[in-house]
Parts: structure tokens; C-alpha cells; sequence
């Protein structure tokens, strides 16, 4: 936490004194002095940045569009695995979907979007033409180190796929690589990709929607004001690249995604009753009347001249 | 003409003698008068007259004044006449050259006075009848007739050929005589005159036909002559010639009257209508032209058309043309009545003028009974019947009614008769059809007429054996009456005379006019009371009644059918049933169809209604209970309580304990329960449905207390719907605490069901199942496929089965049947479409 707290009054600079004065008076709440560095860091391996210098290039642009809107000096840092990223204690973290929906951790800000959407499309791709030849088969991944196996197992086949189904699962370090394994490497025979990003494999099956990056502030010592701003900045910050934009938070979509993890259990069900019913038979003495049915009484077919004779 | 009335003069005093005296001057005479020497004859004639003139015989003189005929000195002989008249004043021979000597003259009134008191002495005299007819050629047609005929019998033979202008005239006055006995009614006088006139013509052409104007002459009264005998053809054939002929225009056209009237008889109505108008262009002021003209236009069922013509001919009815009065009012009456009926409700203006019309003739002619009868009928038409009845009633009775025509007669009575029905009174009116009936037995109305008086003494009549009665003598008089045989059958059905019906139906299938429908509603109805009915046939007759009666959109007729025949259907088809007997009561406003249709829409619902019970289908079968019981007036016995109690089970099982309740209670403050209830139920009726209310539709508690209370009943029910019941609850209760998690307190109530389940094996299967269901595990997949998908539950547990040892098609298998077995469960659907998604299946 590369922080340097300064006297919370050193904040009202540009807005009005008294109004400052008396909602500080109102809220008697202690703010964290402003740091006068913050560390953004990134970690989103499913997200096809193409090169890690591309993926640092992308974090950088975005701590500088947060240093111009804070006043505060940004940093950016590129991570490998979460739990760098975690041990680092940045101030700010660009967290892959599936991290930030198992494992969550700060408070989300942002989310981001690619082509307009804040969850991308995901779907079985493979080498083969469909699931049974599959069987026995590798399944190259995304090794996040976020709940991997529930993200194969029950997020994306539903519980619905035997785990021993795939006879080997291979991690990779991001969807680029993952991909790769099966299109170019052909070491493995499956991999789930966003839709847009099977690569001349057979798409198999769509497995459902994976949300995109979440932007969240790690840094408990940032004053809310600053943390505003640094919110805004990222919504603001268009980049370009792999990630189209920023967007405010949507905490449902992890909430949502985090709760496929889970294996789902399927529990037998016992037998409608067959309600036990009174039968007119055994109940009721049938009217012995039924049998007489009613004929339409014929002498009104009397045929006559009627009242007159013409 | 007077030139050969002088020639034929001469021939008749040429046939004398002379006188012996001095006979030897006459006996000159008579040779110079043989020989045409008539200067010498005259000198003798006068010799002998001078010597001794009381000895010449007026035959003499006859000759003497016949000389001056010749002689042309009419001066002279009517002289020589007036001497010899002094000496014989009387004598035909002399008068007779008087009659010639003033024809000659012109002085043709005193000469036909002179010929007529010739011919009265002596009828012989030709040349003085011919005179006559000539005269009264165009005055009086009987004079003509008479004159003519006696010319024709005593004119020598070798004057034959001069006949054709008295036989031409004569033809005209037979043509003449025919139309004045016709306008006095005596139409067979006129057949014999217009007969008599054929055979002139007829004569004139055949011996005179090259002279001239002969032919033409004799086809213009042949044209009429056949018009008047209604020899249409032939009358058409010679009229047409008549017209076609342009050199020798008939100047008064009645060729073409003449020939409208036979194209009109011959229905050829605008051929006819263009000779007439022919006619009234040369005859504009004869009324009987537009009247023709009318009648085409009648023909054609153009009455405005008709009512123009005949205004403007009645505008030129001559005072002294009674009888064509009289006709063009019953024209004018009849085509008042056709008239269209003016727009609205109100009276028919038009049928007034009628009887306006028809009143006025028939005062003028009081004894004209065509007329009467026209009027009666406007009468009746306009509701008049009083006054139809007075106006029979008075012709009726008048001495000269008698003599009328046999037809004019009937059609008086038959108004009489149909007047007297419409005020009810059939005695008077079946006396007036039996009088009319023995004027003409096989007119066709009149049978009718009376036939119809008889069927409805028949209705009226309380006692259906003098309704049989009735309806006997009605066959006599008519025996294929379709009518009466339709009401034989009929009384036949009333007394259950099955078979008696069915003879009278099968006869009236062959006559013409019957109403099919009704025939067939009733045979197949016969069918029903048969001493064996006959269920087939009756549901075939039904069948082709139905048919029958929609392709004549005989609604009342469909609903009496589907009435009858839908409990035929009961037994296999009870949903058609029900929509024949909805749609009875649809289209039926009539209680005698509408109750009884009820009344079998009643059992039908409620027969139904047990049926969808059977099939679980609860809802349907309390809506059909509800209806079944809707109109207890159509329910007989205990049928009220026993569908009250049927609406109450039914709404336990569609989930409306309230309901259900309320009508327990209701029947149970009815009492009765023995009557509609079988022995144990009676006995603990409100307790067990109590108990097997809560346990249809309470919650967990409710049911509990229901397995106790239904314990409780163990003494006081057969087992075995008790055990039934007591299974079902347990059951019930294990499916609710399974559901609410308490898996322990299921196992223990699936125990207790399984000790009243009994022999029960669907109920035992299902006990076996939930117990796997509440445990299920891997090692229960031989127990759960030896379930062969009962119950079908088994399926989607055997599927989970099958998913836990990574056998998705299997499951994938197992949960579609399932689906299919009507398995209702949360995630079914999903799991089936994550395995097609997923495997592709």
C-alpha cells in the first residue's frame, strides 16, 4: 500500500469552505488521508490483450487516465496469477470474471465491457465434431487458480457432464494460450472460449454467459472522494484493445456466475399420490330411474289445416 | 243480290197451273213465262186476267207481277200487285213478288214485313227467306238463322251455287247465336251453334273455296268457330292464316281477337298479347280487347300489368254488356286479390277493391254463382267469414242454385265450407264439403277440403277412439291422404300401437307430398315401442331423419330427433349425445320438446359426469353434475339427491372442500341417505366424508386427523374401502413431509400406507419407489429399473440414477419418458434439454 495520508482538510481546495464545514460537522466520519500514489494492477486472463505487453500497455493507459482525473500519481502493474496480484496490496485491480465471482475481495467500481456487454457468450469448442467423441479426451482450460474445476464442472457442463469425462485437463496461463493448446497445439481437444473466440474449432455447445472484468478498489486507505473519482475515471477511460469500456458496476452478474460454481445435486422425487376416490359404484345406489329417458310427446305432429282454410 | 232474288222469284211462280176457264190464255202464258218470252207471256197473263179475271188463279198473277220484275217495271208491277191483292189478299205468291218488288226498291223494311208474313203462310218461299236473312244479316242473328236455314232447305238445287253469301251469313249468325246463349250460361246451345257454324264454313270452303272472298269469308268464321268450340290449335292454324292473308284484311280484326284469345289458350301469352293489341287498334272502343289484352298480362302473373288493361276496358263496357260487366268484374276482383299487398301491416287496400268489385257484379247479378264464389273466396281471404257465409248461405238457398253447373255449385259449397271451418265450425263446414263432395267426388279440393275438416273433428275430439274414428272415415274418402295416414300413425304412437304406426308410416313412404322428416322422426321412434324394440334400427331412421331434417332445415324436427336419439347413444358415444341434446335445446322453444330433452340431458351430464370422475377429471365432472342437477323438475326418484351427492364428491376432487361440504351438509339435513347410499356409507355417511374431505384437500394436519378418524370407522365399514382410503391418506401424508423435509416421519407414514395398501399394487409400487426416492442411492438402480416406469415417478429417479453413473443417454432416456408419462417435476425440463444441448441427443 504505496500510501502517503495527508490532513483530510488538505481536500477542500477547490470546493466551497462552509459547505465543507458543515458536512464534515454532519458526518463524523475519519477519512483516510488521499495517498499520494495509487497502484492499479491487472489480472485477466481471459481477455486477449494478444501479448502481456499489451495487457501492461492497456493497465497503464488506464492508471494514467486515473492519475489526470485524481491529481495523483498512478502506477500500473501486470500480474500472472491472482494471487500476486492479492500479495501485492495494490490499491486498485482490473480482476479477471471468474476470480472476482468466486473469490470476490474490494469493492467493486466498474465493470468492464466488450463489444457493449458486460458478459461475453461462452461455449464448448473442439477439435472433434461432437460430445461423445470427446470422451477420454483432454480439455485444455484457464487455469485462474479461482475454482477452476467448478468453472469447468458445473459452470460452464452443469453438473451435467461426469467429471471423468474428459480424460485430462491441461491449465493454461490465459484464453489465448488455452485456445491455442487445442487449435494450434492440437495437445489438447476442447476448450471453453467465448463464442467469438473458437478459432476455426467446432463449436460444440453453448455453456452460457461468463461476466467480463470487474474494476475494484482493494486499498482500504483510500478516501472515498478519491475512490470516486478513480470510478469515474475508469468509466470514462475508453482504452480500446481487448476491453471496449468501462461501465458502472454490476455486482449480479458475479453474484450470479459465482452461484454455477456450486455441483449441482439432483434429488429423486417420491410418487404423486393417486388420490383413493368414492366411486358411484361402491357409494351411491344408482337411481333406478336413469333408464327412463324422455321421448318428445308426437301428438303436436298432429297435422292440421290450421285456423283457417284459405 | 236482287238481281238473283228476282231470278229465283221467277223459278218459284214458274212452278204453277193455270185456271180451266180460260185456261187455254194461261196455258200461253205459262209456255211464253217457261219459254222467257215474257212481252207474250205478259199479253196472255193479261188476256186470260181480262176475260175473266175471278178465274185466274192468284199463281197467275204471281207470274204476271213477276214479269214486271223482269221487266224491270217495279212501277208497274207494284200497280199490277195492289189490283191483284184486291182480289187475293193474302196469297203468298202474289206477296211474295210484293216482297221482290220492294227490295228492289229499297224499300227493304216494307218489303222483309211483306216476306215475313210470306213465309209464315208458306215457309217454302226461298226467294222472300233469303230476303229476310239478308236483312237481318246484321240485326238479329236468330231471324238470320231461321231465314237461312229455310232458304237452304227449300231453294231449287240448281241455285246451289249461289249459296256461299247465305251460307257465309249464316255461319256468322250461328258465330252470333253462340255468343248471346253463352252470355246467357248455356254453354252447351253455344258448342251446338259454334258446331253448326264450322260445318257452314266448312262447307263454303270445301265447295266454294275459288270463288271469291269465299275462302276468305270462311276462314275468318272458321277462326272463330274454333276459338268458340276452344279448338285452339285448329284455331290458330286458320286464324293465323286470316291475318297472314294482307290482300283480304279482316277490317274488323276479330280474326285477331280471335286469334289472342287461342294463343292465350294456348298459353303462348306474348303471341297472344301482340294479337290483341292488334285488335284494340282497329276496335278502340270494345272493351273486350284490353280485357284480352288484361288476360295475357293475367297469365303472365303481371296483375298491375292485368289491372291497366282491364281498367281501360271496363271504361268501355257498354251499359247493355252485362254479361262482359260481370266478367271484367271478376277480373278485376281476382287480379285486386293477386295484386301485391302494399308495404306495412295495415289492411290490403287492394283485396277491399276486390271485394269492391266482386260486391258490386254480384249485386247487378245476384244469380251468377262464378260470382259468388269469387266473392266468398275474397271473403275468406279478408277474414269476412261471417259474411262469406251469409252470401253461400243465401245463394245456397236461392230455388235457381240447383239448376246452376255442377261446377259453379261446388265452388259456392266449397266457399261455404271452408268459411263455416274458419269459424270453427267444423259440422257445418264438413255438411257443406260432403254436399259439394256429392256434386263431384273426385275433385281434388273438395277431398281436401273435407278430409282436412275430418282430421281436425279428429283432433278435437277427447277420445282417441272417436279420434280413430274420424280419421277412418277421413281414409275412406281419401286413401292416400298424407294427412290422415300421418295422423293414424300418430294416434297409433299415442297408444303404443308400435306396429299398428309403423304399417300407417311405411304406406305413407309411397305418397306423394308427405313430410319426409316427420315420417322418418316418427318411424324411427316406432322402432322404440316395438313389442321388441328395435335399438338399430331406430339409431339408423334417427340417423337418416337427422339427414333428412338439416337438408330441409327442419330445426324443431332435428331437436326432436337428437332428443330421442341421444340416449341411444348413451352407451358409446355420451359426448355426442350431449351435443345433440344441447343443440335441442338450442333451436327448441316448445316445452314438449324442451323437457324431455332436458330431462335426458340430465341423465346424460350425470352419467358423464361419473365417467370423467373415473378418468380424474374432477372439474369437468362437477360442472357436468351441476348442470346434471339444474332443473330438478325433469328429475325423477332419488335422482336429485344422488346427483347433489355426485356434485359433492366431484368438487372434493377438484379441490372445493368449502363447497363440497356445504352440500354434504345440505344432504345430510335432507336425510334419506338410505335411499341414494349404499347400506355402510348411510350408516356413516357425514363422518367418513368428513374424514375423506380433509384427507382430498386439508393440509399435512388436516390429513393426519383424517388417518385417525378414518381408524376410527373400522367397525362400522367393509375393509376394503376403508384400507383404500386409509392407504391413500397415509400416502398423502408421507408426500407432504417428504416435501417439507422431514424424510424420517415420510419413511414412518409410508409404513402405515403400506400396511392398508393390501393387494393394491399400483399403491404398492408407488410405497416401494418413494421409500427408494427418500434414499436414493447408486445401489438402488436394480430395484428402480425392475419398476418398469411404475409408477412413472420411477423414471426420473432411475434417470438421476443413471446421470450419478455418468450414463447421460440413459438419464437423458429415463426423463423423457418420464416427461412423457405426465411427471411433473421443478428441473425435468432442464436437466432434458442440458443433456440435448450438451450430448446433442
Amino acid at each position: 500500500m504505496a500510501t502517503n495520508q495527508t490532513s483530510g482538510l488538505g481536500l477542500l481546495t477547490s470546493a466551497g469552505l462552509g459547505l465543507a464545514v458543515l458536512c464534515l460537522g454532519g458526518v463524523a466520519t475519519a477519512q483516510p488521508a488521499p495517498p499520494t500514489k495509487i497502484v492499479v494492477g491487472i489480472y485477466a486472463p481471459s481477455i486477449e490483450f494478444g501479448a502481456a505487453q499489451q495487457r501492461l500497455a492497456y493497465v497503464q493507459g488506464l492508471a494514467k487516465a486515473i492519475e489526470s482525473a485524481t491529481g495523483i500519481k498512478t502506477e500500473a502493474q501486470s500480474y500472472a496469477n491472482v494471487g500476486a496480484l492479492r500479495k501485492d496490496n495494490v490499491d486498485f485491480a482490473v480482476i479477471d470474471g471468474q476470480c472476482y465471482a468466486t473469490a470476490g475481495g474490494g469493492k467493486l467500481l466498474a465493470t468492464a465491457t466488450i463489444n457493449g456487454s458486460t458478459t461475453r457468450a461462452f461455449a464448448l469448442f473442439a477439435s472433434v465434431a461432437d460430445m461423445q467423441s470427446l470422451k477420454g479426451k483432454k480439455l485444455a482450460f484457464v487455469a485462474t487458480g479461482c475454482n477452476d474445476a467448478g468453472f469447468v464442472d458445473n459452470a460452464m457442463l452443469e453438473s451435467e457432464v461426469d467429471p471423468a469425462f474428459f480424460g485430462a485437463r491441461t491449465g493454461k496461463p490465459d484464453l489465448a494460450a488455452a485456445v491455442a493448446e487445442v487449435a494450434s497445439y492440437k495437445a489438447a481437444q476442447a476448450v471453453f472460449a467465448p463464442t467469438t473466440s473458437g478459432k476455426g474449432l467446432t463449436k460444440l455447445f453453448d455453456t452460457g454467459a461468463v461476466p467480463n472484468p470487474a474494476f475494484v478498489a482493494l486499498g482500504k486507505a483510500v478516501p472515498a472522494a478519491i475512490e470516486s473519482k478513480v470510478a469515474g475515471a475508469v468509466m470514462s477511460f475508453g482504452g480500446g484493445g481487448a476491453i471496449g469500456g468501462w461501465t458502472k458496476p454490476e455486482s449480479g452478474i458475479y453474484a450470479s456466475f459465482g452461484g454455477r460454481f456450486g455441483r449441482a445435486v439432483k434429488i429423486g422425487t417420491l410418487a404423486t399420490p393417486d388420490p383413493a376416490r368414492l366411486d358411484a359404484r361402491d357409494v351411491l345406489i344408482e337411481p333406478v330411474t336413469l333408464k327412463d329417458t324422455a321421448v318428445v310427446d308426437v301428438r303436436h305432429h298432429f297435422v292440421r289445416a290450421g285456423d283457417r282454410l284459405e | 243480290m236482287k238481281a238473283s232474288i228476282v231470278i229465283v222469284g221467277l223459278l218459284s211462280v214458274a212452278g204453277g197451273f193455270a185456271q180451266a176457264a180460260v185456261e187455254d190464255d194461261l196455258r200461253d202464258g205459262d209456255k211464253y213465262f217457261e219459254d222467257a218470252n215474257w212481252a207474250k207471256a205478259a199479253v196472255a197473263f193479261d188476256r186470260a186476267i181480262a176475260k175473266a179475271p175471278s178465274q185466274v188463279p192468284a199463281v197467275a198473277y204471281g207470274k204476271r207481277a213477276a214479269v214486271f220484275i223482269i221487266q224491270k217495271d217495279y212501277k208497274g208491277g207494284l200497280a199490277f200487285i195492289e189490283k191483284a191483292k184486291a182480289r187475293f189478299p193474302t196469297a203468298p205468291e202474289i206477296l211474295e213478288q210484293e216482297a221482290l218488288i220492294l227490295w228492289q226498291t229499297d224499300a227493304h223494311d216494307q218489303a222483309v214485313k211483306v216476306a215475313e208474313a210470306v213465309v209464315a203462310t208458306k215457309p217454302s218461299t226461298f226467294t222472300n227467306q233469303a230476303l229476310i236473312g239478308e236483312y237481318y244479316a246484321q240485326r238479329d242473328p236468330v231471324k238470320t238463322v231461321k231465314a237461312y236455314e229455310a232458304y237452304l232447305a227449300n231453294r231449287p238445287p240448281e241455285l246451289e251455287s249461289g249459296d256461299v253469301l247465305p251460307r257465309v251469313r249464316l255461319g256468322f249468325a250461328y258465330l252470333a247465336n253462340a255468343r248471346a246463349v253463352l252470355a246467357d250460361g248455356d254453354e252447351a246451345r253455344a258448342q251446338a251453334y259454334y258446331q253448326k257454324a264450322v260445318d257452314q264454313f266448312d262447307l263454303v270452303l270445301k265447295k266454294f273455296g275459288k270463288k271469291p272472298n269465299a275462302a276468305v269469308n270462311a276462314d275468318n268464321g272458321l277462326c272463330a268457330a274454333y276459338t268458340g268450340l276452344g279448338h285452339f290449335d285448329q284455331a290458330v292454324t286458320v286464324c293465323e292464316r286470316v291475318v297472314g292473308d294482307t290482300k283480304h284484311v279482316d277490317s274488323n280484326s276479330s280474326a285477331w281477337f280471335n286469334l289472342g284469345t287461342a294463343y292465350l289458350a294456348r298459353k303462348q301469352t306474348k303471341k297472344a298479347r301482340s294479337a290483341a293489341l292488334e285488335f284494340t287498334k282497329t276496335r278502340k272502343t270494345e272493351s273486350r280487347g284490353f280485357i284480352l289484352v288484361g288476360d295475357t298480362y293475367f297469365a303472365d302473373r303481371d296483375y298491375p300489368g292485368a289491372l291497366d288493361q282491364y281498367s281501360r276496358g271496363e271504361k268501355l263496357v257498354k251499359p247493355n254488356q252485362l254479361r262482359d260487366q260481370v266478367q271484367l268484374s271478376m277480373r278485376l276482383g281476382r287480379t285486386y286479390r293477386l295484386l301485391p299487398r302494399p308495404a306495412g301491416n295495415g289492411k290490403n287496400p287492394n283485396l277491399d277493391l276486390a271485394i269492391e268489385k266482386l260486391g258490386t257484379a254480384f249485386q247487378a247479378n245476384p244469380k251468377n254463382w262464378d260470382l259468388a264464389a269469387d266473392l266468398g273466396d275474397s271473403y275468406i281471404e279478408a277474414h269476412q267469414d261471417v259474411k262469406a257465409t251469409a252470401l253461400t248461405d243465401k245463394a245456397i238457398a236461392d230455388p235457381d242454385f240447383a239448376k246452376a253447373p255442377v261446377e259453379q255449385r261446388t265452388n259456392v259449397l266449397s266457399v261455404a265450407g271452408r268459411a263455416q271451418y274458419n269459424q270453427h265450425k267444423l259440422k257445418e263446414a264438413r255438411q257443406r264439403f260432403e254436399e259439394a263432395r256429392a256434386l263431384r267426388a273426385n275433385d281434388v279440393k273438395i277431398q281436401h277440403g273435407l278430409v282436412m275438416v275430418i282430421n281436425e273433428e279428429a283432433f278435437e275430439a277427447k277420445e282417441n277412439k272417436v279420434s280413430q274414428a274420424l280419421l277412418d272415415q277421413a281414409i275412406q274418402i281419401d286413401a292416400s291422404s298424407s294427412v290422415t295416414i300421418t295422423n293414424l300413425a300418430i294416434l297409433a304412437l299415442g297408444r303404443n300401437d308400435c306396429d299398428a304406426a309403423q304399417k300407417y308410416l311405411d304406406k305413407l313412404k309411397d305418397v306423394r307430398g308427405h313430410d319426409s322428416v316427420l315420417r322418418l322422426r316418427l318411424l324411427a321412434r316406432s322402432y322404440l315401442c316395438l313389442a321388441k324394440p328395435d335399438y338399430k334400427k331406430a339409431n339408423e331412421t334417427y340417423a337418416a331423419g337427422e339427414k333428412e331434417a338439416k337438408k330441409a332445415n327442419a330445426a324443431l324436427a332435428l331437436a326432436e330427433i337428437y332428443t330421442e336419439w341421444a340416449p341411444l347413444l348413451f352407451a358409446t358415444d355420451l359426448n355426442d349425445a350431449i351435443d345433440k341434446l344441447e343443440l335441442a335445446l338450442q333451436t327448441a322453444q316448445d316445452p314438449t320438446v324442451t323437457a324431455p330433452a332436458k330431462r335426458n340431458l340430465s341423465v346424460a351430464l350425470y352419467m358423464r359426469g361419473w365417467k370423467e370422475m373415473r378418468e380424474g377429471k374432477a372439474n369437468d365432472a362437477a360442472n357436468d353434475f351441476d348442470r346434471a342437477n339444474r332443473d330438478p323438475s325433469q328429475l325423477k326418484g332419488t335422482e336429485p339427491l344422488a346427483f347433489e351427492f355426485s356434485l359433492a364428491l366431484a368438487q372434493l376432487d377438484a379441490g372445493r372442500a368449502n363447497e363440497a361440504l356445504k352440500l354434504f351438509r345440505s344432504l345430510a339435513t335432507k336425510g334419506s341417505q338410505g335411499t341414494y347410499l349404499k347400506p355402510a356409507y348411510a350408516k356413516v355417511g357425514p363422518q367418513l366424508f368428513a374424514a375423506y374431505a380433509s384427507y382430498r384437500t386439508g393440509n399435512l394436519a388436516q390429513r393426519q386427523q383424517a388417518a385417525t378418524d378414518l381408524a376410527k370407522l373400522q367397525n362400522d365399514m367393509p375393509s376394503g374401502k376403508l384400507d383404500e382410503l386409509l392407504a391413500a391418506t397415509w400416502e398423502s401424508i408421507a408426500y407432504e413431509q417428504w416435501r417439507n423435509g422431514q424424510v424420517g416421519a415420510a419413511q414412518k407414514s409410508l409404513q402405515s400406507a403400506e400396511k392398508y395398501a393390501g393387494n393394491t399394487a399400483d399403491m404398492k409400487k408407488r410405497i416401494a419407489m418413494d421409500r427408494i426416492a427418500l434414499t436414493l442411492d447408486k445401489t438402488d438402480l436394480q430395484a428402480l429399473e425392475g419398476l418398469q416406469g411404475t409408477p412413472p415417478e420411477a423414471l426420473l429417479n432411475l434417470g438421476i440414477l443413471y446421470d450419478q453413473l455418468g450414463r447421460p443417454k440413459d438419464a437423458y432416456d429415463a426423463w423423457t419418458r418420464a416427461k412423457a408419462r405426465g411427471v411433473q417435476h421443478r428441473d425435468l425440463q432442464k436437466w432434458i434439454d442440458a443433456k440435448k444441448r450438451i450430448y446433442g441427443y
